[in-house]
């Protein structure tokens, strides 16, 4: 997030490079209080949904993403032999008379795919939904599979 | 309800998250929905003592240690007996009935 910044630093005028540093200080602040430079606006923790991770399982990749209010009718999944996409919708409504105190909650609309790091076998992808947390397990080909090398002692 | 997120500040284990909350009223009740998914509904603790509401859940296989804490100042006067909590698909909603003596009452006047 500083990086951006940091090329103030090289500016030949007067003065700014004292400025760029307590710019900085400023900006290290208000990172450490919550404030959401990409977004603008101080966070109360996570606003945008969904969270998501690849993380890589050995002989599969699993894929979360935190879908809170979802069924599995707002979700869609294409998988290819490397790559998976993810297609997910939430709508909000208010329900009659009711006043809004306050409105953290969004709506959203996504659709992102994922790039894997190696082929896998679009037929063997599993996934489930459970508390608002939808795992997408992408089996591995058996060629990208981890393979243990036993290691002989040199003569 | 007014916003009491100073109070959750204190030392704890691991990841310390705010989930986002709507909060509703209707004539007989506030209704508090908070997006937290990835828990057990048996892991979630409400602690609501008037003016204090708290919410606290623990993450189910997350990496690290997670946890959702919000806590709230509850204004109108909440029948605690009656309040009641839902976990569906990660997202809870909690309804807490307005006590009687909060609820607005239409007086009729008559004429002499």
């Amino acid at each position: 997030m500083l990086g951006r910044y940091s090329e103030w630093r090289e500016w030949p005028l007067l003065g700014l490079r004292d400025l760029s540093k307590q710019f900085d200080e400023l900006r290290r602040e208000m990172d450490r209080a919550g404030f959401d430079f990409d977004r603008g606006g101080f966070g109360l923790g996570r606003e945008v949904w969904p969270t998501v991770s690849v993380s890589d399982k050995g002989d599969a990749w699993e894929l979360k993403a935190e879908l809170p209010g979802l069924s599995e009718k707002d979700v869609e999944l294409t998988a290819n032999a490397d790559s998976v996409t993810l297609r997910a919708e939430r709508k909000l409504e208010t329900p009659a008379r009711h006043t809004v105190h306050r409105r953290e909650r969004a709506a959203f609309r996504l659709a992102r795919t994922f790039s894997l790091p190696t082929k896998i076998d679009p037929a063997k992808v599993e996934a489930a939904l459970k508390n608002g947390v939808l795992t997408v397990t992408l089996a591995k080909v058996p060629e990208a599979q981890p393979r243990q090398i036993a290691v002989k002692a040199g003569s | 309800m007014e916003n009491n997120q100073h109070k959750n500040e204190q030392t704890r284990q691991g990841n310390v998250l705010a989930p986002p909350v709507d909060i509703l009223e209707t004539e007989q009740e506030l209704v508090l929905v908070a997006d937290i998914p990835g828990v057990e509904p048996s892991k979630i603790k409400l602690d609501i003592q008037p003016p204090d509401f708290k919410l606290e859940a623990e993450v189910v296989g997350a990496a690290q240690p997670t946890t959702y804490v919000r806590s709230f100042h509850v204004e109108e006067r909440i029948d605690v007996e009656r309040v009641n909590a839902r976990y569906d698909a990660g997202v809870l909603t909690v309804r807490l009935p307005k006590s009687s003596a909060a609820k607005p009452r239409r007086i009729e006047v008559r004429s002499a």
